[in-house]
């Protein structure tokens, strides 16, 4: 039996170690901006309602309902990735 | 320290004030629907909310003794804008006052319903942040 080099191998593992993975940070940080913009449109809905302009309530609702789903995912995933963290940090290596 | 937070409150908390204030206007209209020589009254809501919005910046008061604005110019405007009663005949017209009354009425609750929702994402960003 022939013993095979490793050097294909490891040029196999530097070439898939080459395509980067998508930054985290960024990715975060563009659904937190999504969130913002999505309760700063519920709360200027909810003034032009006041105001007494012409806008439909139905659409106000959707608005509210919309920032009011995101906010949930987001406060669920922080809250996950936190509890995540914790465990990271309890493991014993 | 609420921020923009504020100030939704604060319109939110004046357009459910004169809401009231047209209520109360439009259901004396009602009654008065045989009064002779009664002059319907109405206040338009959207013209006074634009002039207390567009004034909003008022003079800042450094003392105490100083003039508050607001107060004294929004029931100014308030009471401005009902007309004279004169000894005409009455110009109410049921199914109008009607209308006007249930359009009053959606919209006050959806306002405040609106306000009630934000209230609680509000709450529960302040409960679910904690944990």
């Amino acid at each position: 039996m022939k013993i095979q080099g490793l050097q294909g191998k490891v040029n196999l593992y530097q070439e898939t170690q080459k395509k980067t993975a998508p930054d985290f940070q960024k990715i975060l940080l563009e659904n937190l901006k999504e969130v913002d913009q999505k309760e700063k449109t519920a709360q200027e809905a909810i003034m032009a309602l006041a105001r007494g302009e012409d806008i439909d309530p139905a659409e106000v609702a959707q608005k509210i309902s919309s920032a009011d789903a995101s906010m949930k995912l987001l406060l669920r995933i922080r809250n996950k990735v936190l509890e995540a963290y914790q465990e990271i940090m309890r493991m014993q290596i | 320290m609420w921020g923009n937070f504020q100030k939704l409150l604060d319109t939110v908390k004046l357009s459910l004030r004169l809401r009231t204030e047209r209520h109360q206007l439009i259901s004396s209209n009602l009654a008065n629907v045989d009064t002779p020589g009664y002059r319907r009254k109405d206040l338009p809501f959207e013209k006074i909310m634009q002039s207390y919005i567009t004034q909003e910046k008022s003079l800042k008061t450094t003392h105490p003794k100083h003039f508050k604005m607001k107060e004294r110019t929004l029931d100014d405007l308030i009471k401005s804008y009902q007309p004279e009663t004169l000894g005409t005949p009455n110009n109410v017209s049921l199914e109008e006052e009607m209308a006007s009354l249930t359009e009053n009425q959606l919209l006050y609750e959806s306002t405040l319903q609106s306000l009630a929702k934000e209230l609680e994402r509000l709450k529960e960003i302040i409960t679910e942040g904690g944990r």
